[in-house]
C-alpha cells in the first residue's frame, strides 16, 4: 500500500486560549496541487507554519511518506525535504540570484561554492522553465517580484524537497506573472513529481491550478473537494459561511442628502518599500453616514487610512474634507480641523497612566502656566472611564495593565470625547475585541453617524462591516473593486467574493 | 643651482610624506579591516578604541618585558580577542544592547590599559621600547620614488596591505564570506538555511578584536616607542567613520586610509615645522572630517546598500512555539 | 503624582533591585581598588578603613563624594533626557567641554559685573553653548538621519581639543604650563562647610525637582515621554517627533553645558586640559545607564560613582588617571549583562 506523500491527522493548535487550528485533516500525494483556501484568520496560515516546522502542534499527528513528522526548525524540515515559498521573500536583496540559491549549501569553507554550482542550478532553472539561467548574477533587488519568487522556488528546489508548500504566491504578481506561475506549478509536477500545497484566499486561482481544495474556516476543514464538483459560490459560502442575520443596527436614524464630509479623488499612495499600495482611489463620505472599506489584510486599506488622516503622504489626488484640500496636513493639524483617528495599533502608550493616556490628542489643553493640570487630566479620565465602562483596576493604573478590548474603549472613548470632531476613521477598531465590547463600540459608532457626524470604517471583519455600514467599498490590491450602497441586501457571500477575487484580465 | 636644489627639497619632503603616510596606515588600516569584519556579520563595535588601547599597552609591555616585537604583538592579540570574546558574549548570546556594550568594552579597554600602567610602571619616566625598523624589499625598493614609499616600511605595513586584498577576497569570494554577509543582512534568513549565525557573530568579533589590538599594538611598537593612555586620541571612533566611507570594503578602506593618514602625517610635519602654532585646531580635522562625509553620504543617499542590513540588531532565533 | 509622591511611591521591588546591582557592583571596585594597594604593601583593613572615610565615612568623605557625583549627576540628567527620547547622546563629554570653554571665555570677555551676574551669566552661556553644541548632532539626525553615536563622539574629540587649545594657546597662562591662568576670585563659586563643597553642587540638588517637574508635570515633557515611550503611538496622536527630539537634544546638552560651566567656576579655576575630570561625561553616560534610564534612580547612582570617584583619588590610584574608567567600564559590564531592565 503506497503512502500518501504528506498525510496530517487531526492537527491541533491552540495559542494560549485560542484554537487556531481544530481537527484538521490533510493530505497530499505526489504529482499533484493540492490548494487549502480559507480567508483572513481561518488557520491556513498556522497550519502552513507547522508544516514548515515554524509552530508545534498542541495535538494531532503528520506523516511523510509514512514515516512520522516532527520538524524542531524550518531548517529541519528543509533537510526532510518539505520547503516552503514564503509570501514575504526569504532572499538577500543586494546578494546575487546565485549567492541566494547557494547560501549555506555544504562545502569547503574557503570554496567559491556559487562557481561550483552555477552550471547545474543553470541546468535546473531551465528544466523548470524559470527562466533564471542567464540572470544568475543580477542582483535580487534588480528583479521584478515574479522574479524574485522564481529565484525563491529555485533556491528551495535545488536543496531536493519532495513537498513544496507556497504561501500566498500570487498576492504579489501581475496577472502576467500569475499566468507564467501557473505554468511553472505545472512543469514541477510533472517534471519533479512533487506534491504542492498551495495557500490562498483567492478562490478563482484555487479553482484553476488545483487537482484538490480543503477549504478551512475558524481553524476547522469545512470539505475538501475539485473543481469539477465545485463553483465560486459554493466555495464563497465555505470560506465565509452562511449569510446569518448579522445584527444590522435598526436603530438607524434616516438623514436624506447630506452634505461631503471627506471626498477622495484618484488618491495614489506608495508603501514604506515604495511600491504602490493604493491605486488611483475615488470615494466620498458623506456627513451622517458610515462608510466602509473591507478587504483582505494587506490590499492598500491601512495605507489609505493613514494617508486620509495626515500620517502618510500620497503620490497624487485629493482629498478633501469639509471643503479643504487636506493632502499633506499633518495629523495634528487635521486632529485640530475634526478629522480623528483611531488606528488599529499603538493606540495607547502602555506605560502611561489611565490620566495620561486619556489627554494624549489633547494634552496642550490641559495645562496652565507650563503645568499640566492632574486634577483635570483625572476628571477627564473619570468621564471616559464611567462613559465607556472601561474596567481598570484603578485610575492610577498604567495601560499596559488593561485589557485589550479596555485599552480600545479607552482609545475610542477619549477620541469621541473630542467635541469639536466631525469625523473619524476608525481602523479594525474592534480587532481581537470580545463579543460585548464590539456592539458597545459599534453602537457609538452608530451614534456618530445618527448625531450628524461621519464614519469611515477600514476593516477586515465582514460581519462588523454588513452590520453598521451605510455603504460599503471593496478594497482589492489598492483598487476599489466593489461599492455596495445597500449593506442590507447583501449577502456575505458576495462581498467576500469581491474581496477575493484576483483582478479580471 | 638654487632651483635644482628647491626641487630636490620639494621632491623630499613630498616623498617622505608620503612614505610617512603609509607607515601610519596600519593603525587604521588592520582596525577597520577588523571592524568591517564585525559589522559584515552585523555587529557594530563602538569599543574599538578601548581594544586598540589595551592593544597598545599590552603589546608596548609585552615587548618591554620580553625584547620581543613579536611577543609584543601576540599579548596583544590576546587581549584584543579576551575582550572581543566578552563583548560576543554579551551581545551575541545575552542579546544585550550592542551599543551600551560597545560604550562598556571602551571604558573597559581604555582603563584597563590605564590601570596596569599605573601598576606596572608606577611613577617617574616611562620606559622606552625599540620601534620596528624598516625592512627594504630587495630589487623593488630600488625603484624611484615608488622604492622608498612603499617598499621600504616595516614588516607590520607589508602585512597589513597584503592583508586588505585577501580579506576582500574572503569576504566576497568565497563561501564563509558569503555566509558572514548574510548574516549581517538577515539574520533569520541565514539561520533558515542552515548558517551557523552564532558562531559566525563570534569569529568576526574575535577578529575584529584581534586586529584591532594589533592595530594599537603597532602605535607602541611600531610608532612611538611608547606607551601612554593617548596614544590612540580617538582614531578607534574614526575607525567607525572610515569602515562606513569604505563601504564596507577592505580593499576600499585602503584608499579611505591612505587619505586620513595622509592628514595625520601632514599634521606631525605642521607641529615639527611651527612648534608655536595652535595645533590644536589643526588636530580636530580628521574628526570634523568624518562627520562631514558621513553626512555627505547621507545626501548622496549611497550607502543604503552597501550597509549590512541587519547591522546592530541582535538575532534572537523566534523558538519553535 | 507629584516628583516626591513618585520617589516615595518607589516600590519595595524596585529598591531591592537597586540595592542588589549596588552591592554587586561594590564589589568590583573595591577588588580592583585593593591591588595596587596591596602591592604597595599596605594592609587590607587600612585600605577599607580609607575607603570609607574617603567616601560615605566622614563628612570630609562625604563632600568629597558629593563634589565628584555633582557633574556626573548635572550632565547625567541631561543624557537621561536624551535617551529616553531615543537620541544616544554620547557626547556629554564634548558639551561639557564646551560649556566650560565658553564659559571661560566669558569670564576672560566680560565687563566687570556683581559677582552673582558674573557667576550666572557663565552658567547661562556655558548651558546654551552646550546645547548648541548638542544640536549639531541633533540636526544632522533629524534632517539627515546621520547616527548620532559617531557625530556625538566625533565632536567629543573636537571639544576636547577646543580646551587644549584654550588652555595652552590661547588663554595660557605665562608660565608655559598647560593651563590658562585663574579666573578672578570674583567668578570663582563660593563654598560652604569646608573649602571644597562649593555651592554648584546645590545646583545639582535644584535640578533634580526641576527636571522631574519638567518630565512629569510639562506639555513638554509628557511629550518626551510619549516619544520616548512609543514613537508610534506619539505620532499617531499628532506629536510633532522631529521638533521635540531636536528641544530635548538641546536640553541635553545645556544640562552637560552647565555642569562644565559648574567645574570651571567651582572646582578647576581655571581652563585645563583635564576639566572634565575623571571623564565626568562619559562617568554620566554610565551612571544614567546603571539607573536604567529611570529619574529617580540617577541620584544613587551618581553618588554611587561619585564615591567611586572620591575613593579612588584618594587612595591615589587614579594618578595617570583614567583607571577609575577601568572599573566603572567593568561594574556596567557587569550590571548590564544580568539586571538588564
Amino acid at each position: 500500500m503506497s503512502h500518501p506523500l504528506l498525510e496530517a491527522r487531526s492537527v491541533r493548535k491552540e495559542f494560549g486560549d485560542v484554537v487556531a487550528n481544530r481537527d484538521v485533516d490533510f493530505d497530499l500525494d505526489r504529482g499533484e496541487v493540492h490548494s487549502i483556501l480559507g480567508a483572513n484568520g481561518a488557520g491556513k496560515s498556522t497550519f502552513m507554519k507547522i508544516l514548515y516546522g515554524i509552530h508545534r502542534r498542541t495535538d494531532g499527528k503528520i506523516f511523510v511518506d509514512g514515516a512520522p513528522y516532527n520538524p524542531d526548525s524550518p531548517a529541519d524540515a528543509l533537510t526532510q525535504g518539505i520547503g516552503l515559498v514564503f509570501q514575504e521573500f526569504k532572499l538577500i536583496e543586494p546578494f546575487s540570484v546565485l549567492d541566494n540559491i547557494t547560501l549555506g549549501l555544504d562545502g569547503a569553507t574557503f570554496d567559491d561554492n556559487s562557481a561550483r554550482h552555477r552550471e547545474e542550478i543553470a541546468d535546473l532553472s531551465e528544466t523548470l522553465g524559470l527562466g533564471l539561467a542567464d540572470r544568475l548574477d543580477w542582483r535580487v533587488s534588480e528583479l521584478a517580484e515574479g522574479e524574485k519568487q522564481r529565484v525563491e522556488i529555485l533556491k528551495i528546489l535545488y536543496r531536493d524537497v519532495d513537498i513544496l508548500l507556497l504561501d500566498e504566491p500570487t498576492s504579489i504578481l501581475t496577472p502576467q506573472e500569475v499566468d507564467e506561475f501557473f505554468g511553472v506549478l505545472e512543469r514541477l509536477v510533472e517534471e519533479e513529481d512533487l506534491g504542492i500545497v498551495l495557500i490562498t484566499h483567492k478562490l478563482d486561482e484555487a479553482l484553476a491550478i488545483s487537482d484538490r481544495i480543503t477549504v478551512l474556516r475558524d481553524g476547522e476543514v469545512v470539505g475538501e473537494t475539485t473543481p469539477a464538483d465545485v463553483d465560486s459560490e459554493t466555495l464563497a459560502e465555505m470560506m465565509v459561511g452562511h449569510d446569518d442575520v448579522a445584527s444590522v443596527a435598526d436603530h438607524r436614524v434616516d438623514h436624506g442628502e447630506q452634505d461631503a464630509a471627506m471626498t477622495v479623488d484618484g488618491l495614489t499612495v506608495r508603501n514604506a518599500r515604495g511600491q504602490v499600495a493604493v491605486d488611483d482611489v475615488s470615494l466620498t463620505v458623506q456627513d451622517g453616514e458610515i462608510v466602509g472599506i473591507v478587504g483582505v489584510e494587506g490590499n492598500g486599506q491601512t495605507e489609505l487610512a493613514r494617508a486620509v488622516s495626515g500620517l502618510l503622504t500620497p503620490d497624487s489626488g485629493r482629498v478633501d474634507f469639509h471643503g479643504t484640500d487636506v493632502v499633506g496636513a499633518s495629523r495634528k493639524a487635521l486632529q485640530d480641523e475634526g478629522l480623528l483617528l483611531i488606528p488599529d495599533s499603538h493606540g495607547v502608550v502602555e506605560e502611561f497612566e489611565i490620566p495620561e493616556n486619556c489627554i494624549l490628542d489633547d494634552y496642550e489643553e490641559y495645562h496652565d502656566n507650563f503645568v499640566i493640570q492632574g486634577d483635570r487630566m483625572r476628571s477627564t479620565a473619570q468621564r471616559v472611564v464611567e462613559e465607556y465602562s472601561v474596567k481598570i483596576p484603578g485610575l492610577d493604573a498604567t495601560a499596559s495593565q488593561l485589557s485589550g478590548g479596555n485599552k480600545q474603549k479607552l482609545t475610542i472613548g477619549r477620541k469621541l470625547g473630542d467635541e469639536n470632531r466631525r469625523m473619524v476613521v476608525a481602523v479594525n477598531p474592534t480587532k481581537g475585541i470580545d463579543v460585548d465590547t464590539k456592539r458597545f463600540i459599534h453602537d457609538k459608532l452608530v451614534q456618530e453617524r445618527n448625531e450628524g457626524r461621519s464614519v469611515l470604517l477600514v476593516t477586515t471583519d465582514l460581519d462588523e462591516a454588513l452590520s453598521i455600514c451605510d455603504r460599503l467599498a471593496v478594497i482589492n490590491d489598492g483598487r476599489i473593486v466593489s461599492v455596495f450602497d445597500d449593506p442590507a441586501s447583501v449577502t456575505k457571500q458576495e462581498v467576500g467574493l469581491a474581496m477575493t477575487e484576483s483582478e479580471s484580465r | 643651482m638654487a632651483l635644482d636644489s628647491l626641487g630636490q627639497l620639494t621632491e623630499i619632503v613630498t616623498i617622505s610624506l608620503v612614505s610617512t603616510s603609509v607607515a601610519l596606515m596600519p593603525p587604521y588600516l588592520l582596525a577597520t579591516i577588523g571592524e568591517i569584519y564585525a559589522e559584515q556579520s552585523g555587529v557594530i563595535n563602538i569599543g574599538v578604541e578601548g581594544i586598540m588601547v589595551l592593544g597598545a599597552f599590552l603589546g608596548f609591555f609585552g615587548q618591554y618585558v620580553s625584547s620581543s616585537a613579536t611577543v609584543g604583538f601576540l599579548t596583544a592579540a590576546i587581549g584584543g580577542a579576551v575582550l572581543a570574546l566578552l563583548m560576543s558574549y554579551l551581545t551575541v548570546t545575552r542579546l544585550r544592547n550592542q551599543i551600551v556594550i560597545g560604550l562598556g568594552i571602551y571604558f573597559v579597554g581604555f582603563g584597563l590599559a590605564s590601570y596596569l600602567n599605573t601598576i606596572l610602571f608606577p611613577g617617574g619616566t616611562p620606559p622606552r621600547i625599540d620601534t620596528l625598523s624598516a625592512v627594504a624589499i630587495p630589487v623593488l625598493s630600488d625603484i624611484p620614488i615608488l622604492g622608498r614609499v612603499l617598499f621600504t616600511q616595516n614588516v607590520v605595513v607589508y602585512l597589513s596591505l597584503l592583508l586588505a586584498p585577501v580579506a576582500a577576497y574572503v569576504l566576497f569570494r568565497t563561501a564563509i564570506g558569503r555566509e558572514i554577509r548574510s548574516v549581517g543582512e538577515d539574520p533569520g534568513v541565514a539561520d533558515s538555511l542552515g548558517v551557523d549565525v552564532f558562531t559566525l557573530r563570534y569569529a568576526c568579533l574575535i577578529v575584529g578584536g584581534i586586529l584591532a589590538a594589533l592595530a594599537g599594538a603597532y602605535l607602541a611598537q611600531g610608532v612611538s616607542g611608547r606607551f601612554s593612555r593617548f596614544i590612540v586620541d580617538g582614531r578607534g571612533f574614526i575607525v567607525l567613520g572610515l569602515v562606513i566611507v569604505s563601504l564596507w570594503d577592505p580593499r576600499k578602506a585602503v584608499l579611505v586610509v591612505f587619505a586620513i593618514s595622509l592628514l595625520d602625517s601632514v599634521q606631525i610635519r605642521f607641529q615639527s615645522a611651527f612648534p608655536d602654532a595652535p595645533i590644536q585646531l589643526l588636530a580636530m580635522l580628521p574628526f570634523v572630517a568624518t562627520i562631514v562625509i558621513l553626512v555627505v553620504i547621507r545626501l548622496v543617499g549611497s550607502i543604503g546598500q552597501d550597509m549590512p542590513d541587519a547591522l546592530a540588531t541582535n538575532y534572537e532565533r523566534g523558538d519553535t512555539q | 503624582m507629584s516628583v516626591s509622591d513618585r520617589v516615595a511611591s518607589a516600590t519595595p521591588r524596585d529598591t531591592a533591585f537597586v540595592i542588589a546591582k549596588i552591592l554587586v557592583a561594590i564589589a568590583i571596585p573595591v577588588v580592583f581598588l585593593s591591588i595596587p594597594v596591596v602591592l604597595q604593601g599596605e594592609s587590607l583593613v587600612a585600605f577599607f578603613v580609607k575607603i570609607w572615610q574617603t567616601t560615605f565615612g566622614t563628612p570630609g568623605g562625604w563632600i568629597s563624594t558629593f563634589v565628584k557625583a555633582s557633574p556626573v549627576f548635572i550632565a547625567g540628567l541631561g543624557v537621561l533626557l536624551a535617551f529616553r527620547t531615543g537620541f544616544w547622546n554620547i557626547g556629554a563629554e564634548g558639551q561639557m567641554a564646551v560649556g566650560a570653554f565658553t564659559g571661560y571665555a566669558v569670564v576672560v570677555n566680560a565687563p566687570p559685573l556683581p559677582s552673582v551676574v558674573q557667576i550666572l551669566l557663565v552658567f547661562l552661556v556655558g548651558a546654551l553653548a552646550g546645547g548648541v553644541y548638542a544640536l549639531i548632532a541633533g540636526w544632522l539626525k533629524v534632517r539627515f538621519d546621520v547616527n548620532e553615536i559617531l557625530t556625538t563622539l566625533m565632536l567629543n574629540f573636537v571639544a576636547l581639543l577646543l580646551i587644549d587649545y584654550g588652555s595652552q594657546s590661547r588663554w595660557s597662562s605665562p608660565l608655559g604650563y598647560p593651563f590658562s591662568e585663574a579666573i578672578p576670585s570674583s567668578y570663582e563659586l563660593p563654598t560652604i562647610f569646608s573649602g571644597d563643597f562649593h555651592v554648584g553642587i546645590l545646583v545639582a540638588f535644584a535640578l533634580f525637582p526641576l527636571v522631574g517637574f519638567l518630565l512629569y508635570r510639562t506639555p513638554l515633557g509628557f511629550r518626551f515621554r510619549a516619544i520616548g515611550s512609543d514613537p508610534d503611538a506619539a505620532e499617531n496622536s499628532g506629536i510633532p517627533v522631529g521638533r521635540s527630539t531636536l528641544v530635548m537634544v538641546l536640553l541635553s546638552g545645556a544640562l552637560a553645558g552647565l555642569a562644565g560651566a559648574i567645574e570651571l567656576l567651582g572646582v578647576t579655576g581655571r581652563l585645563q586640559s583635564g576639566i572634565t575630570g575623571p571623564n565626568y561625561g562619559y562617568v554620566a553616560i554610565i551612571a544614567t545607564l546603571l539607573a536604567g534610564h529611570k529619574l529617580r534612580r540617577l541620584p544613587i547612582t551618581a553618588l554611587f560613582l561619585g564615591g567611586l570617584l572620591a575613593a579612588s583619588v584618594a587612595l591615589q590610584v587614579s594618578i595617570s588617571g583614567g583607571a577609575e574608567l577601568f572599573i566603572i567600564g567593568l561594574v556596567l559590564l557587569v550590571v548590564v549583562a544580568f539586571y538588564e531592565d
